[in-house]
């Protein structure tokens, strides 16, 4: 029977989702103790779509990534828990030569910060083409052309004479369009981008994302975009999951989170973010307090101490998973419109 | 600036400082008491006033040093005033070859094994191999040569007799001169490589650099190994010129005729022009190892522009 699986074509074996992550939990083992950096978080991603993860710093948005790449920090960090399937393959279980196929061949990934992000001691051309050369097994100079055209493509001009530069030649941009290129370079399945734009100017950020998203269009593929600027969201992603404290507050399209969202946290982060409708005399709304310390034992809902409408219900455990319609899922045990 | 403009301006600069050095060496020297021709029985005064004379040493100083700085500059280190009929320049032509010899073995060895031992205890950090090589690190530190010496030798000299204790003719009587100069730079090198190794780890580009999925050994040789040793090399300048003056002591105790031991004797018998002279060969060195390392890392470093 194994014989006539291996043959049945490849369509009718996979499931439409390209990337399942199902249940993942990732701790970090400091000195200090243990840091609970991913919990519980499930997430799927279908062909060419965008999915968004938003939350705070340490929210566990980049950790996840991380544990998709299989590149939690070591030796502190560990996926303890959960799968994660990408095109029907456990992640998990792939030896770390398998794993290295999949990095920047088929998963490629776009860091924070553009001006650590290149290595300094190398030229442009080298950073972009290794990665290929390793993947397609192809010569330095057929991979060198390739370099010279996916420049180009980014949109960085006298592409040619770029590929001999060194990262501390080329401005903030530039070098997050070379991130970008080298990323592309193997035509990734899924592109994770970290916070692509953080650190650049707010012209520039526009241009990254126009670029990111005519890119997709071109080689369709998919996207994870975290970020902590729902506007960015707004304007790039199909599906938003929003996190908090290593965990999924809400998970739904675009219009859900941001039209209908469910969720206390969600609501209070739409209420700090100024926007061109709202009132002017109206002040924004922060969300008082800080993301809890991570480390400790966390009873029950995580934002519960910042929360409006917290009260000894949220002490008792993670609220179960509640259905807002279909697709737009959240964790809280009140009802808050 | 163009890279030979560069080295030509750091090497006019090195007059202004050669200068400086040779006034210093000069009124120190004759600052200590005593004098070239004191023995314990006093020469005769006019035979000792013939040999200041010969020497010029009946000048008023200022002379004697205008003089001396003349013919430094000239490349003359003058007469030695303790190996008649041999000038400072024969004896350093004739002893430092075996010093350098010395030191570069002592270079190699403590390069390889302090590359190694740093290498791997950054890659295995908080391992039982760091914990391992670290130890001996420490150790080597703190144990002068002046100890590791005389223990070396009386370990695998006359105990295990495997090894001379002393001399300098087949390359047997290299072995354990060259572990006593190199212990501590092996010690040095394996820690300045081991911290700027971590320090690369830590740094996004690595991480990008296995996000390319690139195989291990290409991310520890490109990516790692590339920025975390500029530390080693900034250090190999000094350490190497350390390593040919340091060498004094390890040519006594083995009894290597190297330029180490003019350098000690001279300064004990008052031979002012043999000690101003190794001084003056010594401080060259110091400075040229310092511009080739400067050098290198204009090679090295793309971000390092000459200014």
């Amino acid at each position: 029977m194994r014989s006539i699986q291996k043959w049945m074509p490849v369509e009718l074996v996979m499931a439409d989702s390209l990337l399942v992550v199902d249940r993942l939990k990732s701790y970090i083992y400091t000195r200090y103790g243990v840091v609970r950096a991913v919990n519980d978080v499930s997430f799927e991603l279908a062909e060419g779509d965008t999915l968004g993860i938003v939350g705070e710093s340490g929210s566990g948005k980049s950790m996840t990534c991380m544990s998709i790449l299989g590149l939690l920090p070591q030796p502190f960090g560990k996926m303890v828990a959960g799968r994660i399937r990408f095109r029907n393959e456990d992640l998990h279980t792939q030896s770390s030569r398998q794993m290295q196929q999949i990095r920047g061949k088929e998963i490629g990934m776009v860091f924070q910060d553009p001006m650590t992000s290149l290595n300094p001691f190398l030229t442009v051309g080298t950073q972009l083409t290794e990665g290929y050369v390793v993947h397609q097994q192809v010569a330095k100079q057929e991979a060198w052309q390739h370099a010279i055209d996916m420049l180009d493509k980014v949109g960085i001009p006298e592409a040619e004479k770029r590929m001999l530069s060194y990262p501390h030649e080329l401005s903030g941009g530039m070098r997050q369009r070379v991130m970008i290129a080298i990323a592309l370079m193997c035509s990734p399945a899924l592109l994770i981008a970290d916070e692509p734009t953080s650190a650049l100017d707010v012209t520039i950020q526009a241009q990254i994302l126009e670029l990111l998203k005519s890119l997709q269009r071109q080689m369709k593929m998919s996207i994870i975009l975290i970020t902590h600027d729902l506007g960015i969201v707004a304007a790039t992603c199909k599906q938003v999951i929003v996190m908090y404290a290593g965990r999924v507050m809400e998970a739904g399209s675009v219009d859900d989170i941001f039209y209908r969202p469910k969720h206390p946290y969600t609501i209070g982060l739409l209420q700090s973010v100024p926007s061109l409708e709202a009132d002017r005399e109206k002040p924004l709304q922060p969300i008082d307090g800080n993301p809890p310390d991570l480390m400790a034992d966390i009873q029950g809902c995580p934002f519960h101490p910042r929360c409006a409408y917290g009260d000894a219900a949220c002490l008792q455990e993670f609220p179960q998973q509640r259905t807002a319609t279909t697709g737009h899922s959240f964790y809280c045990c009140k009802d808050v419109e | 600036m163009s890279r030979l403009q560069y080295t030509l301006w750091r090497l006019i600069g090195i007059v202004p400082v050669m200068v400086l050095i040779t006034t210093f060496a000069f009124f120190l020297m004759r600052a200590a008491p005593g004098g070239p021709f004191d023995k314990e029985k006093a020469l005769p005064p006019e035979i000792e006033k013939n040999i200041r004379a010969k020497y010029h040493l009946d000048d008023p100083l200022i002379v004697q040093y205008g003089r001396y700085l003349f013919s430094v500059m000239r490349g003359d280190l003058g007469p030695s005033f303790k190996y008649p009929n041999r000038t400072v320049n024969e004896i350093i032509v004739e002893s430092f070859p075996v010093s350098l010899k010395l030191g570069l073995l002592a270079m190699c060895f403590a390069l390889f094994f302090g590359l190694s031992a740093g290498v791997i205890s950054a890659l295995k950090q908080n391992r039982w191999q760091d914990y391992t090589f670290m130890g001996f690190a420490l150790f080597g530190v703190s144990v002068p040569n002046i100890v590791l010496g005389p223990l070396l030798v009386l370990i695998f000299g006359l105990w295990l007799g495997w090894l001379p204790v002393a001399g300098w003719e087949s390359p047997v009587d290299a072995v354990l001169p060259t572990i006593t100069l190199g212990a501590i730079y092996v010690a040095y090198i394996s820690r300045i490589s081991r911290a700027g190794i971590l320090e690369v780890l830590g740094q996004d580009y690595v991480t990008v650099a296995r996000a390319k999925g690139l195989p291990q050994r290409i991310v520890v040789f490109r990516h790692i190994l590339r920025g975390g040793l500029l530390p080693v090399v900034s250090f190999l300048g000094p350490a190497f010129a350390s390593i040919l003056t340091g060498s004094i002591v390890v040519e006594k105790i083995f009894h290597i005729p190297g330029l180490g031991q003019h350098f000690v004797q001279a300064a004990l018998n008052r031979d002012y022009t043999l000690a101003m002279g190794t001084v003056i060969f010594y401080a060259l060195i110091l400075i040229l190892l310092n511009l080739v390392v400067d050098l290198l890392y204009t090679f090295l470093d793309p971000r390092v522009r000459y200014e």
